[in-house]
């Protein structure tokens, strides 16, 4: 049988899908052996069982479930990166102390006493991560010991004390919390 | 109109009654224009139990003929289809209309699932496939025509068998799935105009395959 043309494929895919006049005996052929297999192929479908159409919807509503809390999230860490950049989270409540004034020197002139160390700020005892460690101001510098009889007056230890800052507070903060912990179902990150 | 409602209008020597009826191009769901349809994905993609509700009516019966086609088992094919759609809704969110259109991506996956059952059969051989599914589908009616039409849909479906595989294949994603060739194409990676030769040689030699059939007995 010689190799039919790309032609009479198209003509045959036509007719199958417009229908038409078949322009030869051969396609003509085709096309009944189209209708005979169609024909067997045309099993009606049982209705779906229930069980599968739940199956089906339950995946749909994880989806969408997912798709919520996904969103939660992002809301929640957006929040938390805006809290973040504008320094509201975490910082020291007090300020670093000054050094204190030196004590009377027993003679001599009283050196100028040192001044207070950078202290650094506590992280803020917070689950959610940790935000950016923000330094302590200086401390002053201690005052110069008064004059004294004898010797130099010690230089003041102007070591200031180490910040103690409180959790960061955020409006709202707690009740976001709350929320994602509650559609995770515990009170802890890492157990769902 | 759906251009695969018109008649062929030929004649069908080798055809049962409803041969007829059955040239016809045919989709037997409600119409879902195009845009209706990348909506209904989309919302489905979102979750949206209507729009998953909706898929699942419109293509379930498509999918399990394809399954049953397949696979010979109504079990196996309520099966398959049930874990093809489960499969969509999983992924119907990353799903992108690009060139192929979401039949040729259900059916791919409906395909792939076909697959994974008949690797499933041979691990698991005492499954044993009880009934071809085909039998029943005179609806009970015990006319000598309902079973003629019966013998003869298992022939040519015994025919269907013994064709190379890719030109099973396009038939059965052509006449059982209601793919056009391009979606074909898509399902099957293969390039229109490949799918419409493949067509046209397994009509052809099961056409052949008929009348030896027909002569022979």
């Amino acid at each position: 049988m010689a190799e039919p043309d790309s032609r009479a494929y198209e003509e045959l895919d036509r007719l199958i899908d417009e229908g038409g006049t078949a322009g030869n005996a051969e396609l003509a052929q085709l096309l009944a052996t189209v209708g005979t297999v169609r024909e067997s192929l045309a099993v009606p479908a049982p209705p779906a069982k229930s069980s599968q159409i739940a199956s089906v919807l339950a995946a749909a509503h994880r989806r969408a479930l997912r798709l919520r809390l996904l969103a939660l999230s992002l809301v929640v860490i957006a929040a938390l990166v805006v809290a973040g950049t504008l320094g509201i989270g975490e910082q020291s409540s007090e300020r670093t102390q000054g050094g204190q004034q030196g004590a009377p020197g027993s003679s001599g002139d009283g050196g100028p006493g040192d001044g207070g160390r950078t202290s650094r700020s506590q992280k803020g005892a917070d689950d959610q991560g940790d935000g950016p460690r923000v330094a302590g101001d200086a401390g002053d510098a201690g005052d110069a010991g008064d004059p004294g009889e004898g010797g130099g007056g010690d230089a003041a230890d102007g070591r200031g004390r180490r910040g103690v800052g409180p959790a960061p507070i955020i409006e709202g903060y707690s009740e976001i919390k709350r929320d994602v912990l509650d559609i995770l179902g515990s009170d802890r990150p890492g157990e769902r | 109109m759906d251009s695969r409602t018109k008649q062929s209008g030929t004649a069908l020597p080798l055809s049962g009654r409803n041969a007829v009826e059955a040239s016809r191009g045919r989709r037997s769901e409600k119409a879902l224009s195009a845009e209706e349809l990348e909506e209904t994905v989309r919302r489905a993609g979102r979750g949206d139990e209507d729009a998953v509700s909706r898929l699942f009516e419109r293509y379930h019966p498509r999918v399990y003929r394809y399954a049953l086609a397949r696979l010979g088992n109504p079990h196996d094919a309520e099966d398959v289809a049930a874990e093809a759609f489960t499969t969509v809704v999983r992924k119907v969110a990353s799903f992108r209309w690009r060139g192929a259109g979401f039949e040729a991506w259900l059916f791919k996956i409906a395909a792939n699932a076909v697959v994974d059952r008949h690797r499933r059969r041979a691990r698991d051989p005492v499954e044993l496939r009880e009934d071809s599914g085909f039998e029943n589908r005179a609806g009970g009616q015990e006319s000598d025509q309902a079973l003629l039409d019966a013998e003869r849909g298992s022939e040519l479906r015994a025919l269907l068998d013994r064709l190379p595989a890719d030109q099973r294949e396009v038939l059965l994603l052509r006449f059982a799935g209601e793919l056009s060739a391009d979606e074909v194409g898509n399902v099957m990676d293969r390039k229109p105009n490949a799918v419409r030769q493949l067509q046209f040689r397994a009509l052809e030699g099961l056409r052949r395959r008929m009348g030896e059939e027909q002569s022979g007995g």
